[in-house]
């Protein structure tokens, strides 16, 4: 016995010791990572330095840096054309004007989505046509331009709403910036928020590229314009980030829409259903926002969003069910704070889907469950009611959704008037007239109210949905019909894949690591890495970015 | 394919609705009984008085039901035929037993709420002097919460420590239990109020005699059960002019008892019971507690008061063969050689116990 | 290697904690209790312990075959028909388990909860659930398992609170070792079929074996130690709480100390661990069927075609077929004993047989 207990032991150290080893690993993977980030940083800075420092000294290092770093060094016009397309992943909304001025070739490099074309066309287009004069740069009426020789700089310039201007036999390019201008902010109605970005999206496709863009000023930032629908031919566009997202989901979802042979395409909807993994299922897979600010959130984490011309809806995928849960302001108020709120949810979403089929075993099965000081009062609320507890429930649900159905339609005024007539009067009067017990009425009110805490409104339907069944299950069996229907759902859960990703990801396939964004909102900095499930080409987020307390402890 | 199991589902489903809700109990139809009360009669059958709460004008009252038969479920068959609606006694807070009943063997009617899922064992239990059924009978009169004041009476006393806190499933334990008997509390009618007289003591599965509201408070102190108070009197001298001189009323604020097996061979069985007590005064006329001297003085005055009365009631225990501290369990635990040698029930009210108290006064309110 | 999402050691635990966890739960304090008394604990002690050296020769055949559950492994170590016929000998077991689990557990909810609802209902509605997620791969059930373990958690918070709300007595768990070797060694024979599961660990080998064959072993006998303690402690506490004549007469104590227990707000809390525990049951059930299922994908490999789904709601409609035979409990532990025996035979003689063969033979499937 005693060679066994050894021999485990030994496991259990070699066990532990393999662990350190994996932490060490990830750690090394970390430091790998921001090491790749520095060099990121550099090349930036870099960059600003060149376009301060006009001296030769700096240009001629730069030359030969620039030789070192790729053997070849670029010549002719179209090598570096095709050198700035790379470097921009062959994003869709990149645009190329060519022309032809003293028998040289002109291109101009914009991205479409964030040029203010009318001035790029008088302040750059007019004059170089116009003009005689052999020099480019006298000929620009642009208020900013920079001289760089660096492929790289325009690179990374023109996200930022810089257009570049390449002369054939030329090594000079020259940026000039012409931003879009903004145009209003308009708060999304269904996901308001009250701390945080205002901004929602529009309905014009290249206007909420030009959000999106505005705030991942990165090259990586690609975005792949298509057309679908054989005679509408929207117009739509998938936006990833090249070096974070998976190659794998993208050649996926690209292999899904390839399917798509359909005369239209309205919505983004239509979209969602023909590409998701499981029609008929009631839980949303992928998420509907109109808010820039998530999609831009999603987008860093390796997620994919796909923006439609004529809707303010992005779609984002793959999604897991917890995304559901967080909304835009977690991140922007106290971790505490938002921790709670997310329990809140997660609780008000157990709520909605078992109270009232709870309450129906409760009060038809297991009535000894109450505290006996309840009892009596719920009894004698119930004296009367001649309907047996599901009708009741049934008849009560169906009320709240027809006032929900018949509110949205109508103007605002109206909608009022709609609550107050069907919230107050005919509860009172359908309690009053013993149709419906008191106690009964509490548990809608609260199953509806928990209901429209969730954030999602996919998901807070589909689960008072979802409690339909659980309801009839209570109703046959009890305590026993709930915990069946909850594990159906719960399997169910476990079985859904969002873009083949698990849906339960967190929780099933179990990562603890992973948690910190899901039931609660750690704080930013302990949030390290990204999940695991997307398999992003990167997962470093954040370093250390409270090192300062180590210097402040010093003294 | 899809279509096919969705026709089947619904054929399932109302396959399900037509042969109904086998175990459907709608609360809506349960007269719930919350006190019920057990008597034996003469002829040994048994009588059963049930108190149903309703609702008339939005004012609860109390109905009283009654049933005969052999059983405690013959008795129940007989009320639900008297009842409109399902007689349901699941949510039972309190039971009352008549002393006959008390007095044959209770393990005997209580089987059934044992062996009934949905009865509420943790439902309180008591022992009435007299008939149960009398109580009840008089209480409705006055149309009180019947079972609401029950319970208030006893969490009550049970929260001063005058009586053990008891329900039906921890007095199984006990009666099942060789080792240790239990003790219930006992409610009786005076002057047509109903008040707690004391507590029953029990021996096996059957009640064999009572303690005084003093004695039970003493007894508790003695197995470490003290609650959240425990008031208590004792006197201290005999020769002061005015009677209430003679007495002080003290708090037990901490205590901590000891059973201690001094010998356990088969002949000589010998056990000492020693309990360490912080009290604090809560009135002595004399006043000038600040004085150490006089502090010593009561504490050892309180002390051979208290364990005077502590020997009392260990006689009691002994003579009613009641092992309530459990020191047969401790035998059992500790010195099995010894208790498969003795007959318990014959040797209990022949062995020594001796018991001791010592008192120590902490505190006295905010005058000295 | 990706960071893509794969079978963890986390998993394996579960799986075998999900598969070990089960009917017996309820019932064992009391079965082992009547043979060990008041030293019953030791006994579960002293099954874990066996338990243990079970899975160390089990993980010692299944690592000289890597890549191999057992089903593969039988066919290549002593021939094709000897082979089969013990993959039929698994495949009956697993179907038999399932079933003895439905009676069982459809006897108790009947019970305690539904005592009027017919009992194939009830096994219908537990084997529909069931075969939903048995019919998924090893990644879906691992990860359902591993959700639903966050529940044993609070089987565990309920049976703290009934320590620290009852009037426990210690004194129940003295004299100790007074029972005799003889009796403990017997209760610990009642235990050790409580604990059975952990012969999962025959075909869910393969599925493991890139988390490294120490890790296999240490994630199994975590759960082993897992379910031991687990049980260890249920029985302290069920003896603490029950007066040892008491115990005899409740076949599920660990139930009925829960009924007993009154919090202010709910009674009752029977229902809830009731609850709790039918879907370790059903998790239970799943690791069977699964286990019949994988037997026979891979013995009647001729028509794999039919597919996973169609197995497993064969091999289910059998079980709850033969789970619907008896009518009283006399009938049911008749059935127990079968199960016992041949637990015995697929769990000690078979793996004991192969693996001396293998080392014999130097066989090994080893690249």
């Amino acid at each position: 016995m005693g060679q066994n207990s050894f021999s485990l032991l030994i496991v259990l150290a070699e066990h532990y010791i393999t662990e350190l080893f994996e932490v060490s690993l990830v750690t090394f993977w970390m430091y790998k990572n921001i090491y790749i980030g520095n060099s990121f940083i550099y090349t930036i800075l870099e960059g600003v330095l060149a376009m301060n420092d006009q001296n030769q000294n700096t240009q001629k290092i730069q030359n030969e840096k620039k030789g070192i770093e790729d053997q070849r060094v670029i010549y002719t016009i179209i090598q570096k054309e095709k050198y700035i397309q790379d470097g921009l992943n062959h994003t869709d909304d990149l645009f190329i004007r060519e022309l032809k001025k003293n028998g040289k070739l002109i291109k101009i490099f914009f991205l479409d989505s964030l040029t203010d074309k009318t001035s790029l066309e008088t302040n750059i287009i007019k004059p170089l046509i116009d003009s005689t004069l052999n020099d480019v740069k006298h000929v620009i009426t642009s208020a900013k331009l920079i001289t760089t020789t660096n492929l790289d700089i325009a690179i990374e310039m023109i996200p930022e709403g810089y257009c570049v201007i390449m002369e054939e036999l030329s090594e000079k390019l020259l940026l000039a910036p012409f931003p879009n201008e903004h145009s209003s902010r308009t708060e999304p109605e269904n996901e308001r928020i009250i701390r945080g970005s205002h901004q929602g999206f529009g309905e014009n496709i290249s206007e909420n590229v030009q959000f999106i863009r505005e705030r991942i000023s990165s090259s990586k930032l690609t975005i792949t314009l298509s057309k679908i629908g054989e005679t509408s031919k929207s117009k739509y566009a998938l936006i990833y980030l090249s070096d974070i997202t998976d190659p794998e989901i993208l050649k996926k979802i690209e292999n899904r829409i390839s399917y798509i042979q359909t005369d239209s395409i309205q919505a983004p909807g239509a979209f969602e259903e023909l590409i998701e993994d499981h029609t008929y299922s009631p839980f949303p897979q992928f998420l509907n926002t109109e808010r820039v600010d998530r999609v831009v959130s999603n987008l860093m984490e390796g997620r994919v969003a796909l923006v439609m011309d004529g809707s303010p809806t992005a779609l984002i995928f793959p999604v897991t069910f917890f995304s559901f849960f967080q909304t835009a302001e977690d991140y922007n108020s106290r971790t505490t704070i938002s921790s709670f709120f997310r329990i809140i949810r997660i609780f008000c979403f157990i709520i909605t889907v078992c109270l009232p089929a709870f309450y129906i075993a409760l009060i038809s099965f297991n009535y000894e469950i109450i505290p006996v000081e309840i009892v009596f009062s719920i009894k004698s609320s119930l004296e009367f009611v001649p309907f047996p507890p599901l009708i009741e429930a049934a008849i009560m649900q169906l009320t709240l959704e027809l006032l929900r159905e018949a509110a949205i339609r109508l103007p605002n005024p109206i909608s009022q008037t709609i609550g107050i007539v069907g919230g107050l009067v005919m509860g009172t009067a359908v309690v009053e007239a013993n149709f419906v017990s008191n106690t009964m009425v509490i548990v809608v009110a609260i199953t509806a109210i928990s209901s429209f805490v969730i954030p999602s409104n996919e998901l807070s339907t589909s689960c008072r949905i979802l409690g339909f069944p659980l309801m009839i299950g209570a109703a046959l069996f009890g305590v026993f019909g709930i915990v069946i229907g909850l594990t159906i759902i719960l399997i169910h859960m476990c079985k859904l894949k969002s873009l083949s990703l698990p849906y339960l990801y967190p929780l099933a396939p179990f990562d603890f690591s992973a948690l910190k964004d899901t039931l609660i909102r750690a704080p930013v900095w302990l949030m390290k890495v990204r999940p695991k499930d997307l398999n992003t080409q990167y997962r470093w987020k954040t370093s250390n970015a409270r090192g300062w307390r180590k210097d402040e402890k010093s003294d | 394919m899809v279509r096919k199991c969705t026709v089947w589902v619904i054929v399932v489903v109302i396959v399900f609705f037509l042969a109904g809700c086998w175990d459907q109990r709608l609360l809506k139809e349960g007269r719930l009984v919350y006190a019920s009360a057990f008597d034996l009669q003469q002829d040994e059958k048994i009588k059963t008085t049930a108190i149903v709460q309703d609702m008339k004008n939005g004012i609860p009252t109390n109905v009283l039901i009654q049933g005969e038969g052999n059983t405690i479920r013959e008795t129940r068959m007989d009320m639900d035929n008297k009842l409109s609606g399902d007689f349901d006694p699941s949510k039972n807070r309190i039971f009352l037993l008549g002393e006959e009943l008390a007095q044959k063997d209770i393990y005997q009617f209580l089987d059934i709420f044992y062996r009934d899922p949905s009865s509420s064992i943790s439902a309180n239990i008591v022992v009435t002097e007299g008939n149960g059924e009398d109580i009840l009978e008089k209480m409705t009169q006055k149309n009180t919460l019947i079972a609401e004041f029950l319970i208030e009476l006893l969490s009550s006393a049970e929260n001063s420590t005058l009586v053990p806190k008891q329900d039906v499933q921890s007095i199984w334990t006990n009666m099942l239990d060789p080792g240790k008997d239990f003790a219930l509390p006992l409610i009786s009618l005076k002057d047509d109020e109903v008040v707690l007289a004391g507590t029953g003591l029990f021996h096996k599965h059957a009640l064999v005699g009572s303690l005084t509201l003093e004695e039970s408070t003493l007894f508790l102190i003695m197995s470490n059960q003290k609650k959240k108070v425990a008031r208590f009197v004792s006197k201290i001298s005999e020769e002061k002019e005015m009677r209430i001189q003679n007495y002080i009323s003290y708090n037990f604020s901490k205590v901590n008892s000891k059973l201690k097996v001094l010998s356990a061979s088969p002949e000589n069985i010998e056990v000492e019971i020693k309990a360490k007590v912080d009290i604090t005064i809560l009135e002595f006329p004399e006043d000038k507690l600040s004085n150490e001297e006089k502090i010593q003085k009561l504490n050892s005055l309180i002390s051979k008061d208290l364990t005077a009365k502590a020997e009392k009631l260990v006689k009691k225990l002994q003579a009613s063969n009641s092992d309530l501290f459990g020191i047969g369990r401790e035998l059992i635990a500790y010195h099995p050689k010894t208790w498969e040698q003795i007959e318990w029930e014959e040797e209990y009210p022949n062995i020594t116990i001796t018991p001791e108290i010592e008192v120590d006064i902490v505190g006295h309110g905010i005058i000295n | 290697m990706k960071n893509r999402i794969n079978l963890t050691t986390i998993q394996l635990t579960f799986f075998i904690i999900q598969t070990q966890i089960g009917v017996g739960i309820l019932g064992l304090p009391s079965n082992v209790f009547s043979t060990s008394k008041q030293d019953s604990w030791m006994s579960i002690l002293f099954s874990g312990i066996v338990i243990q050296v079970i899975i160390l020769m089990m993980w010692g055949i299944g690592r000289r075959f890597p890549s191999m559950s057992l089903f593969h492994y039988s066919t290549q170590l002593i021939g094709k028909v000897a082979g089969t016929s013990i993959n039929i000998i698994y495949i009956i077991y697993g179907v038999m388990v399932a079933s003895l689990v439905l009676m069982y557990s459809s006897a108790i909810i009947k019970m305690w909860v539904l005592p009027l609802t017919p009992k194939w209902i009830v096994i219908a509605l537990l084997t529909l659930t069931a075969v939903y997620i048995g019919k998924e791969t090893v990644l879906e059930i691992s990860s359902f398992f591993v959700v639903v373990s966050g529940l044993i958690v609070l089987l565990i918070i309920i049976s703290f609170i009934v320590m620290f709300t009852y009037p426990v007595d210690w004194r129940f768990l003295f004299p100790i070792g007074h029972s005799g070797i003889g009796n403990i060694l017997r209760g610990a024979k009642e235990a050790y079929f409580s604990m059975l599961g952990f012969e999962l660990i025959l075909i869910l080998y393969p599925y493991f074996q890139h988390i490294g064959e120490k890790k296999v072993l240490f994630s199994v006998s975590i759960a082993n130690l897992f379910v031991t303690l687990l049980y260890t402690f249920l029985m302290v506490v069920t003896m603490v709480t029950f007066s040892p004549d008491e115990l005899l007469t409740i076949p599920q104590p660990v139930l009925y100390f829960v009924k007993s227990l009154y919090l202010q707000i709910v009674e009752r809390i029977d229902l809830f661990f009731i609850s709790l525990w039918i879907i370790n049951v059903i998790t239970t059930l799943t690791s069977y069927l699964f286990l019949a299922t994988e037997g026979c994908l891979i013995t009647f490999s001729k028509y794999k075609n039919k597919g996973r789904t169609i197995y497993i709601l064969l091999l289910s409609a059998i079980a709850s077929g033969v789970a619907l035979i008896p009518n009283k409990e006399s009938e049911i532990d008749l059935m127990n004993k079968a199960v016992s025996q041949m637990s015995n035979v697929t769990l000690l003689i078979i793996p004991l047989f192969l693996f001396g063969i293998s080392i014999l033979f130097r066989e090994s499937g080893r690249m």
